[in-house]
């Protein structure tokens, strides 16, 4: 850490950025934890949590509300200020970010790490046309100071992000846009300063399931383009599908999993990502027999045991010994990596495009009564 | 399926005061015990199709039929008592139950409006929170006191508590978590199959439509543009643009894109 602060003093955010290029992972997360002070009441959103990003490469930060994971994203840019207690560690390449004085911080958001709101109408000033608030962002990362260049570059980054007229774009208020369009105005201003890491958060939530596919396509396109690292927060396992090169599945604050997409979608090795997975809808899957997780996930706010298991209240494969320790996240196949006891391969219930007149569940009973406990704990 | 549909809705028109034409010659029809899903993107009109048909708004145009009455030409008294044999399971049980009165007191003037004197409500109160999952106890307490998935188990709870023929759902498990949305989605099926109650389900989730619906209706700009079982929908949709729907499905997106994979090979 003081080497780090010393080496910084002699360099620019520039060079910060520059460097970060030359390390494998353009960004490491390391046991990071957010707490808040909430009527006197330490409230801890994220408990040690840690993955790194890759120039190219997509980490889906997956997990349920109150999970941490948009905290967690938030966190990184050090979003919150002084009300809340981050503790770990957050490095750009390898300048730690959690100390980096405030005036420098400014020159990482938005210039080396990037940033997609989930909600656009709430990012974008309401009473500033798209062209000001676009020329802004390159004003003040110095890539474009000159306001008629600077709108021309404006231009280009909306056609790039898919929009076709651009200057009526520019000219128009985020009202007169719709929730595609200024989803669309975000990510250019995010994209606008060349980031090395872009971070979304919840990008396609609020849109529809046609828009959604085509901005889901632009971040693919984006990435590969600009060499980005990609960090989306997701609840939608749909969505990390398509996106995601990685994944990494959050509960209660912690990583519970992490591993290639495909690898953990398939074979899920924490029986939460298993029970995510078989509470979707599915075709073939008899009405009113899908697989629920009986209770309901944790808040922040709810005191939770250090010494057991978060999930094992809700677990259909919970041991006693759940109850008297917290399992650490440990290698289950090579690249994958849960936080259970359990090292066997969780079978998922078998899907079909067909329904089938009764289906068997592959070696896993179905919760007797699962929806008369919901939540009542 | 029984030969006299209980609810059927023709040509029904709403167009609202800044020229917006909401609904656009919409019919359906909705038989008892049955499920009928309606599907569309934001501004397609379902919603506002669910509130003509609930009578929150009133239709420009068209008739509905209920349970064999004119619905559109009920008032008063009348419209009154046919409003508990058709409920509704809005999108966000946050702003739909009163902040100010109890779960209990909630639920129970569901009844009492309808006639029930307090003390026999309130009783059917706790009796129906325990059939839908949620502790008795929670009768005492206030809405903010609860989560979203416990919250809407209680507006199911007060829409059967007038035993109704016919319950509108518009996004009613949208804003749930995936592993407690599960657990609501079997709760509905479990009382259908127990009451009889037919659903009107309104939902931009796809795969939550081809789960819980016998048939499906597809919304487009106000206009139905398809309409039929589900399972032959997902599997040949007619219509250009259904088919663009479930081609933005991630699974579908997939499966195009691993074909697409395959064809090309490494480069």
């Amino acid at each position: 850490m003081s080497t780090a602060r010393t080496t910084l003093q002699r360099t620019t955010v520039d060079d910060i950025i520059t460097r970060a290029g030359d390390h494998e992972h353009v960004l490491t997360v390391e046991d990071l934890t957010v707490a808040f002070t909430r009527r006197k009441r330490r409230i801890e959103a994220v408990r040690g949590v840690s993955f790194a990003l890759t120039a190219g490469r997509t980490l889906v930060l997956l997990g349920e509300s109150g999970s941490g994971k948009s905290v967690t994203a938030r966190a990184i840019l050090r979003l919150y200020g002084r009300s809340a207690a981050v503790g770990g560690s957050v490095r750009l390449g390898d300048t730690e970010l959690t100390t980096l004085e405030e005036s420098w911080m400014r020159g990482i958001r938005g210039g080396a790490i990037g940033m997609v709101p989930q909600d656009p109408s709430g990012s974008l000033d309401p009473l500033r046309r798209v062209a000001s608030q676009i020329v802004e962002v390159l004003a003040r990362h110095d890539v474009e100071q000159d306001a008629r260049r600077a709108r021309a570059f404006g231009a280009g980054l909306l056609e790039r992000v898919g929009i076709h007229d651009p200057d009526r774009v520019l000219d128009a208020f985020p009202f007169e846009l719709s929730g595609g369009m200024r989803q669309r105005v975000a990510i250019a201003i995010a994209i606008a300063c060349r980031p090395r890491v872009l971070i979304a958060d919840e990008p396609t939530t609020a849109l529809d399931v046609t828009v959604q596919a085509q901005v889901l396509e632009l971040f693919t396109e984006l990435q590969q383009e600009l060499d980005m690292a990609l960090l989306l927060v997701t609840h939608d396992v749909g969505v990390a599908r398509i996106v995601g090169d990685d994944v990494a599945v959050m509960y209660a604050g912690r990583l519970v999993e992490t591993g290639r997409v495909d690898q953990v979608l398939a074979q899920p090795g924490h029986p939460y990502t298993a029970g995510l997975l078989d509470a979707l809808p599915t075709p073939g899957i008899p009405r009113g027999e899908l697989l629920a997780i009986p209770g309901r996930p944790p808040g922040p706010d709810e005191l939770m045991q250090e010494h057991m298991c978060a999930f094992a209240p809700r677990c259909r494969f919970a041991q006693p010994a759940c109850e008297s320790h917290r399992p650490p996240l440990v290698e289950v196949r090579p690249a994958q990596a849960a936080a259970c006891d359990l090292v066997e391969p969780l079978a998922l219930r078998p899907r079909g495009t067909v329904r089938p007149a009764a289906s068997g569940s592959a070696g896993r009973t179905r919760p007797a009564g699962s929806l008369s406990q919901g939540g009542v704990r | 399926m029984s030969a006299t549909p209980l609810l059927v809705a023709e040509h029904l028109m709403k167009r609202f005061p800044n020229g917006v034409q909401a609904v656009d010659d919409v019919s359906l029809t909705v038989h008892p015990g049955e499920t009928v899903g309606i599907v569309g993107e934001s501004g397609s009109g379902k919603s506002t199709t669910a509130k003509l048909v609930l009578r929150l708004l009133d239709a420009d145009e068209g008739t509905i039929r209920f349970d064999g009455e004119d619905l559109r030409a009920l008032r008063g008294g009348a419209l009154r008592s046919l409003r508990k044999r058709l409920q509704l399971v809005p999108q966000n049980p946050q702003t739909s139950f009163n902040p100010k009165l109890t779960i209990g007191d909630s639920i129970a003037f569901n009844l009492t409006v309808h006639g029930t004197r307090s003390k026999p409500a309130h009783a059917r109160a706790v009796e129906l929170l325990e059939r839908v999952g949620v502790a008795r106890g929670h009768a005492r307490k206030h809405p903010h006191e609860l989560s979203g998935g416990q919250l809407q188990r209680c507006a199911i709870a007060r829409a059967l508590a007038t035993e109704p023929q016919l319950v509108v759902c518009d996004e009613a498990v949208s804003a749930l978590d995936k592993s407690v949305q599960a657990q609501v989605l079997n709760l509905l099926a479990e009382l259908q199959r127990e009451t009889g109650v037919a659903f009107l389900f309104i939902s931009h989730d796809l795969a939550v439509v081809e789960h819980v619906a016998d048939r499906v209706i597809v919304m487009y700009l106000g206009e139905v543009v398809e309409e039929g079982p589900a399972i032959d929908l997902w599997r040949a949709p007619a219509h250009e643009y259904t088919r663009t729907l479930l081609a933005a499905t991630p699974e579908r997106l997939l499966a195009t894109r691993d074909a697409a994979t395959a064809a090309a090979p490494a480069r």
